[in-house]
C-alpha cells in the first residue's frame, strides 16, 4: 500500500483561529480528517506531521526517507526562508509537494519567494485546503488510481471551461525536451483533459495562441460564456501587465498552470505578474497540472461536490 | 407578490416567538446558519416547516472578522463556505442573501486600493453565479462612512450592479441609514428597480424616525418586497407598520 506523509509547518496548528480571511475556518484535525477521507477512499495510507520547529521537521523529513513513497508539505511561514528544510528536502529521494492554503503570490512581497520550490517536485497553491487532495492526486499514478472525479447525477447545469495555452507551447514535444519533455504535446493533453471533462458532463474549450493580444482579445469575451478559465501563459506569465488586466476583468475564476516547475529553472521565471488575480496555481507535473486544475475548478464550481 | 414582514432571529426561541407574534418570515446571518451542526438544521428546518414560516432573506455574507478586500483573502475558502450556506438557506426557504457587513469590503488606506476592488468584483461575480443554481439574490447594501469606505450611496451602489451586471445582484436599504448614505426622498422613484428589500426600525421602541413619510414612499414606488425588523419587535410593532401602510 502506498504511504504518504503529510507535514504541517509552524502556525498551522492555529488553522481556524487565525486569519480566518485567508486560511478558512477549518481547523488542522479537519484538513487532516478530509484528507485521510480521501486517501483511504483510494486505499492510500498517511501519516500527519505538524510542528512548530525547524529543526522536528528536518529530522521528521529525513526519517520518511525511504519509509514513504510520497509527502505533501506545507512548510508555513518556514518556505520563505529555512534552508535547513531546503536541504533536508534535496537530501531524500521520496517526491516532495509544496501546498500552500493561500496564494501566496496575493500577498506581501516575503510570501512570493519558496526556497524550497526548487527542490519540489511542484508546488499548488491558493485552493484552500482542497490543495491538499490536489497534492494527493498529483503524486499517485493515473494509471493505478481512479483519480478523477465523475459526474455522479446532472445537479448543475453544463459548465464550460476556457483553456488557454500560451506561446510556443505548440511546440510542446519538439522544443526543449529536456526541460518539457517528449511524451506530452499540446493535443495529447488537450485531448486527455477533453476525456476526463467529458466523464464530469464539462466541457472545455482549449486555444492555444502565440500572439499576447489574441490571448487578451479571448480573455475580454470570455465572461458570460464559460464558468472559469485554465491557462497556461508560458512565458508572457512573467511580463505581460495587460494579461494580468485581461484576466482580472474577466471576473471569472482562473487557475494559473505550469508544466514545469518554474523556481527549478532560472530567475526570471520565478515571477509570475498574473499569479496575483489568479484564484491559484499548479506547477510542476507535466499535463498533470491541467487535470489538476480541472479539478480544481470543477471542485469550484460544482455547487454539491469538493473533489 | 405582496409585502411580508420578517424578523431578525438568532435562535429556535425567536422562531416560535416570531410564528406567534405573526411574522411571515425570519432573517438569519449567514454564520449562524453555518454553525449549527447538521442536527440543530433539521430541528430549526422542522420548527420552520411546523410553524410555517421560512427564512426569506439571510445576512452577512461573510463572518465578521473576514474581508474581502485583504490581501490574500481565499475566495476558494470562502465559496466553499457559500456554498454550504446556499444549501442550507434555500432548504429554509431562502431568496435573498444580504452583504451588509461594511468590515468585509473595507478598503485599504495607504495603498493603491484598484486590486481590493478587483477582488470584490470577483467575489460578487463568483458568489451570484453559485446563487444563481438556487434562485437566491444577492443584495448589497449601500452603507455610511462610519461602516465602511466602499459602496457608500446607492448612486455607487448602482454603478456596481451596472459593472456585474447579472440578473440576481441587486440592492437594499436600511431606515436607520438613510440619512448616512446621503439617500433622498427622490431617490426612491430613481431606485425603485433595485431596491429588493428593507430594514425597518421597531416603531415600539424608537420614536426617532418620520415612519409615516419614509412609508409614504416606499408605498409610492409600490415596494413588495419584504421587511425586516429587529430581533426585539413584536406582534405590536408589525401592526403598527401594517395599519400605517393601510391608512396611507
Amino acid at each position: 500500500m502506498v504511504t504518504i506523509a503529510i507535514i504541517h509547518g509552524p502556525n498551522l496548528n492555529m488553522l481556524g483561529k487565525r486569519e480566518v480571511g485567508i486560511y478558512g475556518g477549518q481547523t488542522l484535525d479537519d484538513v487532516n480528517r478530509s484528507i485521510k477521507e480521501k486517501a483511504d477512499s483510494l486505499e492510500v495510507k498517511t501519516e500527519y506531521f505538524q510542528s512548530n520547529s525547524e529543526s522536528d521537521i528536518v529530522s521528521y523529513l529525513h526519517q520518511c526517507n525511504g519509509r514513504v513513497d510520497g509527502i505533501m508539505i506545507n512548510a508555513g511561514a518556514f518556505t520563505h526562508y529555512s534552508y535547513s528544510l531546503r536541504d533536508a528536502i534535496a537530501s531524500i529521494t521520496v517526491p516532495v509537494i509544496e501546498v500552500h492554503i493561500s496564494n501566496i503570490y496575493k500577498r506581501e512581497e516575503f510570501r512570493h519567494k519558496s526556497v524550497i520550490a526548487p527542490v519540489c517536485v511542484g508546488q499548488i497553491c491558493g485552493f484552500g485546503t482542497t490543495g491538499y487532495l490536489l497534492a494527493l492526486k498529483s503524486l499517485l499514478s493515473e494509471s493505478k488510481y481512479d483519480l478523477w472525479p465523475k459526474q455522479q447525477e446532472k445537479n448543475t447545469k453544463k459548465r464550460k471551461f476556457l483553456v488557454i495555452s500560451g506561446p510556443n507551447l505548440n511546440l510542446l514535444g519538439d522544443r526543449n525536451i529536456a526541460v518539457y519533455g517528449q511524451e506530452h504535446k499540446l493535443e495529447n493533453i488537450f485531448g486527455q483533459l477533453k476525456d476526463v471533462a467529458h466523464n464530469l458532463d464539462i466541457e472545455v474549450e482549449h486555444f492555444q495562441f502565440n500572439h499576447e493580444g489574441d490571448i487578451v482579445d479571448t480573455l475580454q469575451k470570455s465572461t458570460g460564456n464559460y464558468d472559469g478559465i485554465i491557462i497556461n501563459a508560458g512565458a508572457l506569465a512573467h511580463y505581460s501587465y495587460s494579461l494580468r488586466s485581461a484576466i482580472g476583468t474577466t471576473l471569472l475564476p482562473c487557475i494559473e498552470v505550469f508544466l514545469t516547475n518554474v523556481h527549478k529553472r532560472e530567475e526570471f521565471r520565478h515571477k509570475s505578474v498574473i499569479s496575483a488575480v489568479c484564484l491559484g496555481a499548479i506547477g510542476g507535473f507535466g499535463a498533470k497540472s491541467y487535470l489538476l486544475a480541472l479539478d480544481s475548478l470543477e471542485s469550484l464550481t460544482n455547487i454539491e461536490s469538493k473533489l | 407578490m405582496s409585502i411580508r414582514w420578517s424578523k431578525i432571529a438568532n435562535n429556535s426561541n425567536d422562531i416560535l416567538m416570531a410564528s406567534s407574534e405573526g411574522f411571515d418570515s425570519v432573517e438569519m446571518s449567514i454564520d449562524y446558519l453555518i454553525n449549527l451542526n447538521d442536527e440543530e438544521f433539521l430541528f430549526q428546518k422542522n420548527l420552520m416547516i411546523e410553524k410555517n414560516l421560512f427564512c426569506e432573506t439571510c445576512n452577512s455574507i461573510l463572518p465578521k472578522s473576514v474581508s474581502v478586500t485583504e490581501d490574500g483573502f481565499n475566495i476558494y475558502v470562502w465559496m466553499d463556505y457559500l456554498k454550504k450556506a446556499a444549501r442550507r438557506a434555500s432548504e429554509l426557504g431562502c431568496k435573498t442573501f444580504i452583504w451588509n457587513n461594511g468590515r468585509a469590503r473595507l478598503l485599504p488606506l495607504e495603498e493603491d486600493s484598484g486590486h481590493a476592488k478587483e477582488q470584490v468584483f470577483q467575489f460578487v461575480y463568483m458568489v451570484c453565479e453559485l446563487l444563481k443554481h438556487y434562485d437566491i439574490t444577492l443584495l448589497i447594501e449601500p452603507l455610511g462612512f462610519t461602516k465602511t469606505n466602499y459602496i457608500n450611496s446607492i448612486n455607487e451602489t448602482q454603478q456596481l450592479l451596472n459593472l456585474i451586471d447579472k440578473d440576481n445582484f441587486s440592492s437594499l436599504v436600511s431606515m436607520s441609514g438613510l440619512s448616512e448614505i446621503g439617500f433622498q426622498d427622490d431617490d426612491f422613484k430613481k431606485f425603485s428597480t433595485i431596491i429588493k428589500h428593507v430594514y425597518v426600525e421597531d416603531p415600539i421602541a424608537s420614536t426617532n424616525y418620520d415612519y409615516p413619510n419614509i412609508f409614504k414612499n416606499f408605498k409610492s414606488i409600490n415596494y413588495s418586497c419584504s421587511y425586516s425588523l429587529p430581533n426585539s419587535a413584536n406582534k405590536e410593532s408589525i401592526n403598527y407598520y401594517k395599519k400605517l401602510l393601510s391608512n396611507l
